[in-house]
């Protein structure tokens, strides 16, 4: 599925300032995307969009070369295609139990009833929920990292084509990001497409090949990951580079390495490894 | 002074945090790391006396929770969302001057105070439930702070903020109040590095209450607690073997 932005604009009601301001943008077939930026400048807002939750005042919204549909089966089409993780889980989480909250989704999708609960037992599985423990545990009887894994959980039942996740490591413990690489890897190998939204420069380095980074409800950059070594941009863009690209930085000075860029720690310690 | 001496609780038979004893001194910075379900939140609410423990007792400054004064503890939950009530920003952190029966000039100047330190001044007439994630932390925080509590008890309230708002949010609990202790829950290690007392959970219990650094070079007790290191931390400590 690609999904594309011409010279989006929306203002929320009441407010004053537009959360997005003329933006074009295109996400491709099996690309993973991380969209980054300080508070406020838009990126949920940015992914609403994309779902078709929110209805640009200006501009429009291409899914596969068709105007976004505003409603009806197309746009329940395109929700099944699509899966969002909201960025606070209580907002996508209604039953009464872990495994019924999964469940839905796909009952609401109609997915055959054989596949269902298969389809949901291993999703609790793979975000660390192993079943025989919260398939039966009622949501609000979780910790806010269990909730967050059950939200993700009920997205990725549904092997959506397009998955959008909003800050989805918030709250999630080192085992979890762990468990949410894994699954991404897989993600990317079966062709899937992915945009993560995340304050966590470090995994979006290590996640994604192509940037975007918002400001003010505008994108100030789209590109590659080479920007967390542009320290001009990342300053401009009003963000911290990744912590590895500091600690890297800092070694290659001391140390005399080759100027190469890395992304993540294995990379890193190749890098060094090679050059010695 | 808090105090803890033998806390157990559980939720509906199921164990959240056991045998737990440990003290904070009136001006400690703490900050509480752990794997998710570990009882860092059951732990927290606890303190604050919005749980009464199964077994043992808590004391603040001497007294049971229920018989403090609830101002002395101010709290931001790990979902901002339960605690923003206000019809606007401004109204949000009015609420509490307004209930102490803060002379309403006084009042005004006070919110305009704290909505600039905030940053917040852009939103004052935006509903708290039309901000995005990160602005509802940080309003969370400024409302509990305009009270000038004793304590902040913090549970994870900068998840949602990029690491430039994580170190001015750090600088206004360390800065406005500078004696004010403080517990900060987070799952970020380089945020918990800051602090001068690091306490970790692991199911239910304390497994570990000291420094930063030493627990951080103990790779097999990172390990099990679920615990990553900051990244700086991760390559030396792989540079070194
Ligand atoms: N309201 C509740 N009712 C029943 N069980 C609960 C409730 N809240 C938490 N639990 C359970 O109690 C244990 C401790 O949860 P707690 O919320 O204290 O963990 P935490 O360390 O804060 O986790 P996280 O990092 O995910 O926020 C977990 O097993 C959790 O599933
Ligand atoms: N429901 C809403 N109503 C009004 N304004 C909103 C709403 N949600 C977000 N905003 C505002 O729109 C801007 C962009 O928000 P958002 O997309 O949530 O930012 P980000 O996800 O990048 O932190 C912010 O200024 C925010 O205050
Ligand atoms: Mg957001
Ligand atoms: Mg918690």
């Amino acid at each position: 599925m690609r999904i594309k932005l011409d010279k989006v604009t929306y203002t929320y009601p009441h407010s004053r300032y537009p959360a997005l301001d003329n933006v074009s943008i295109s996400f491709e077939e099996n690309g993973f995307v991380s969209l980054i930026g300080p508070i406020g400048s838009g990126k949920s807002t940015l992914l609403t969009t994309l779902m078709g939750l929110v209805i640009p005042g200006s501009g429009r919204v291409y899914v596969d070369g068709s105007v976004m549909p505003k409603r009806g089966k197309e746009l329940r089409e395109h929700r099944r295609k699509a899966g969002m993780v909201f960025q606070f889980p209580e907002m996508q989480i209604f039953e009464s139990t872990a495994l019924r909250e999964v469940m839905f989704g796909l009952r609401n999708f109609e997915f055959p009833a054989d596949e269902i609960e298969e389809r949901a037992f291993s999703a609790l599985d793979m975000v660390g929920l192993p079943p025989h423990q919260f398939a039966g545990r009622p949501p609000f009887e979780m910790s806010g990292g269990e909730k967050r894994r059950l939200a993700l959980a009920s997205i990725l039942a549904l092997r959506p084509e397009f998955l959008l996740l909003d800050e989805p490591t918030a709250g999630l413990d080192a085992r979890g990001k762990i468990l949410l690489k894994d699954i991404l890897g897989q993600y990317q190998t079966g062709g899937g497409s992915v945009i993560l939204v995340t304050h966590d420069l470090d995994l979006a380095a290590e996640l994604c090949r192509r940037v975007v980074i918002m400001s003010d409800g505008r994108i100030l950059y789209d590109g590659s990951r080479e920007v967390f070594y542009d320290f001009f941009m990342m300053k401009k863009s009003r963000l911290r580079p990744p912590e590895l690209v500091l600690a890297w930085e800092n070694f290659r000075m001391e140390k005399k390495v080759p100027n190469r860029r890395v992304y993540s720690i294995s990379e890193a310690l190749a890098g060094i490894t090679n050059s010695l | 002074m808090i105090s803890l001496k033998k806390v157990k609780y559980s939720y509906s038979g199921r164990l959240a945090v056991e045998d737990v004893s440990i003290h904070f001194a009136s001006d400690e910075r703490a900050a509480v790391m752990g794997a998710n379900g570990s009882g860092k939140s059951t732990l927290a609410l606890l303190i604050k006396g919005l749980l009464t423990p199964d077994e043992g007792n808590i004391l603040i400054d001497g007294l049971p929770t229920g018989e403090i004064n609830p101002g002395k503890i101010g709290f931001v939950f790990q979902n901002p969302e339960n605690q923003l009530v206000g019809a606007t920003v401004e109204r949000e952190i009015a609420f509490g001057l307004e209930n102490a029966g803060m002379e309403r000039r006084k009042m005004i100047k006070r919110v305009d105070e704290i909505l600039e330190q905030f940053g917040l001044e852009r939103y004052r007439k935006h509903p708290p439930h039309k901000l995005s994630g990160g602005q509802k932390q940080m309003l969370a925080l400024a409302a509990v702070m305009v009270l000038q509590p004793q304590w902040l008890i913090l549970d994870e309230p900068s998840s949602l903020l990029d690491s430039a708002a994580k170190s001015d949010f750090l600088h206004l609990i360390f800065n406005i109040h500078p004696k004010t202790g403080i517990i900060f829950i987070t799952q970020d290690a380089l945020e918990a590095s800051v602090f001068p007392r690091l306490i970790i959970m692991n199911q239910g219990r304390i497994f570990y209450d000291g420094g930063f650094d030493s627990f951080f070079k103990e790779h097999d007790a990172l390990n099990q607690a679920g615990i990553e290191p900051p990244v700086r931390f991760a390559l030396e400590q792989r540079l070194a073997v």
